[in-house]
């Protein structure tokens, strides 16, 4: 595989896809965390929003809760499509609920 | 259950949680960092009011607004420092606690000793769940007329019963010691003693620490505090029981111009493009008016609308509309189900509006 085709191949299918269209911040974030919790470690997920400040929020969110932030893309001037890849987790009350 | 008995011997603080409310501007980002810095496992809690701009801003989209300014900036701190932070949306409860505050109003709307209670006890629950320590808040003595003066603090920990289980990092030298301190799960010599409205202490931390992206405190980040909303969301009180006041109806008093109709109806004229493409989102719930072939406001229609109704605000939305210098103008009124029907009509004239405006 050359350097990149994974993520290649990650940004058109993941193991999962949340729909948060029309939602405001930080409603996105909460869903993705939501479902990322219920994901097992190395799935990917797809969100799709409307929210372009996602952009910046996403990366931010993945870093700070050790998931990985794989990048987007546009399908038209206001979808994005933002690819994760659930990782070590963040140990917050989620995640325990959901070790239980 | 909240974690008091750690090892008799801490042979590392990484064993020690604590969980802290967290904006993410300066104050709780130093907080955070104070505690880091002494090797502790830290998470950050940062809750969804509904109240917040920034979110409404987004919401907004306004195309010139950079990005970078409207980002979550909880998000953005736990990721600098690199600690977890979880997003938790308590809107519908929250403003079940504004419509009655127990400690009542500051100078506006804003609840601001209710609101630290209700966010350290949601913070209280969630530090049991995941067998916290202790909670941290940023708060600074004397830095706020309402919430942090030094009995104001001692009170919101009692009445929160977290006795001792609530550090404030920037403060705690002039705090007495709490549990943290007294186990050696934190070293109150590594916190500080900041007092006060000045910020220069936390100014020079943040560039010792190499924080350079925090918000400004300009205050202005809690719609509450607003006097525009406030006064609009009283009105919204004083003719709407309470309790069915929902967070999604509060979106649309941060938006536009209001004008009070009658007991039962209200109207609201969005200002500018950015506006009426928001509030045209909502044409599916409420009725709403646009002028035929003009530059028009978007005018929604909220409460119980009758035809007399409709006119006013046809009227209303004429006198804002491209064509307020013509002696009658035509409204375009659209029927949430869809069904719509033109009303000819002469723009209100200034000092009728404003015997309407909230
Ligand atoms: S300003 Fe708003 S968010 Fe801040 S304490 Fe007061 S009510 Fe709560």
């Amino acid at each position: 595989m050359k350097p990149g085709q994974e993520e290649e191949i990650i940004l058109n299918s993941a193991d999962r896809r949340i729909d948060t269209m029309g939602l405001y911040c930080p409603i996105p974030i909460i869903r993705t965390a939501a479902v990322m919790r219920k994901m097992k470690r190395g799935e990917t997920l797809e969100v799709i929003s409307s929210d372009r400040v996602i952009l910046v929020d996403m990366p931010a969110w993945c870093r700070s809760t050790g998931n990985g932030y794989l990048g987007s893309r546009n399908d038209g001037e206001r979808e994005f499509h933002l690819f994760v890849r659930k990782g070590l987790g963040s140990g917050t009350a989620g995640e325990k609920r959901n070790r239980k | 259950m909240t974690n008091q008995n750690p090892p008799a011997r801490i042979r590392d603080r990484s064993e020690i949680k604590a969980i802290g409310l967290l904006s993410g501007g300066l104050d709780s980002t130093l907080a955070a960092k104070l505690l880091l810095d002494q090797g502790l496992t830290v998470i950050g809690l940062n809750y969804s009011t509904g109240f917040c701009m920034n979110n409404f801003r987004r919401a907004l989209d306004r195309p010139d607004q950079a990005s970078h300014r409207v980002r979550n900036e909880a998000l953005r701190a736990g990721s600098d420092l690199q600690f977890p932070v979880e997003i938790i949306d308590v809107a519908d409860e929250y403003i079940g606690m504004v419509m009655n505050p127990k400690h009542g109003y500051g100078s506006r709307m804003n609840p601001c000793i209710d609101c630290r209670i209700f966010m350290l006890d949601k913070a209280k629950q969630y530090m049991k769940e995941v067998g916290g320590h202790f909670l941290f808040t940023g708060e600074v003595v004397a830095q706020r007329p309402m919430s942090q003066h030094r009995p104001t603090l001692r009170m919101i920990e009692k009445e929160t019963d977290l006795d001792g289980l609530l550090l404030r990092p920037l403060s705690a030298q002039v705090l007495p010691e709490t549990i943290p301190e007294k186990r050696g799960w934190v070293d109150r010599n590594g916190l500080l003693g900041i007092h006060g409205r000045g910020r220069k202490v936390q100014i020079a931390l943040a560039e010792a620490y190499g924080i350079k992206e925090y918000p400004q405190p300009s205050g202005g980040c809690c719609h509450l505090t607003d006097e525009t909303f406030s006064r609009r969301f009283r009105d919204r009180i004083a003719f709407l029981n309470g309790d069915q006041i929902k967070s999604e109806d509060l979106v649309l008093l941060k938006v536009g111009r209001h004008f009070r109709l009658d007991d039962g109806c209200k109207a609201i004229l969005g200002r500018d493009e950015v506006e009426n493409r928001f509030m045209a989102g909502f044409r599916n719930r409420y009725w709403t008016l646009e002028a035929v072939e003009a530059g028009s406001p978007v005018t929604l229609l909220e409460g119980k609308v009758t035809d007399p109704l409709v006119e006013l605000a046809a009227a209303m939305t004429a006198r804002y509309s491209s064509h307020r210098d013509r002696e009658g103008v035509e409204i375009l009124c659209r029927h949430p189900d869809g069904s719509e029907r033109i009303v000819f009509s002469s723009p209100m004239a200034e000092m009728e509006l404003e015997r309407y405006r909230i």
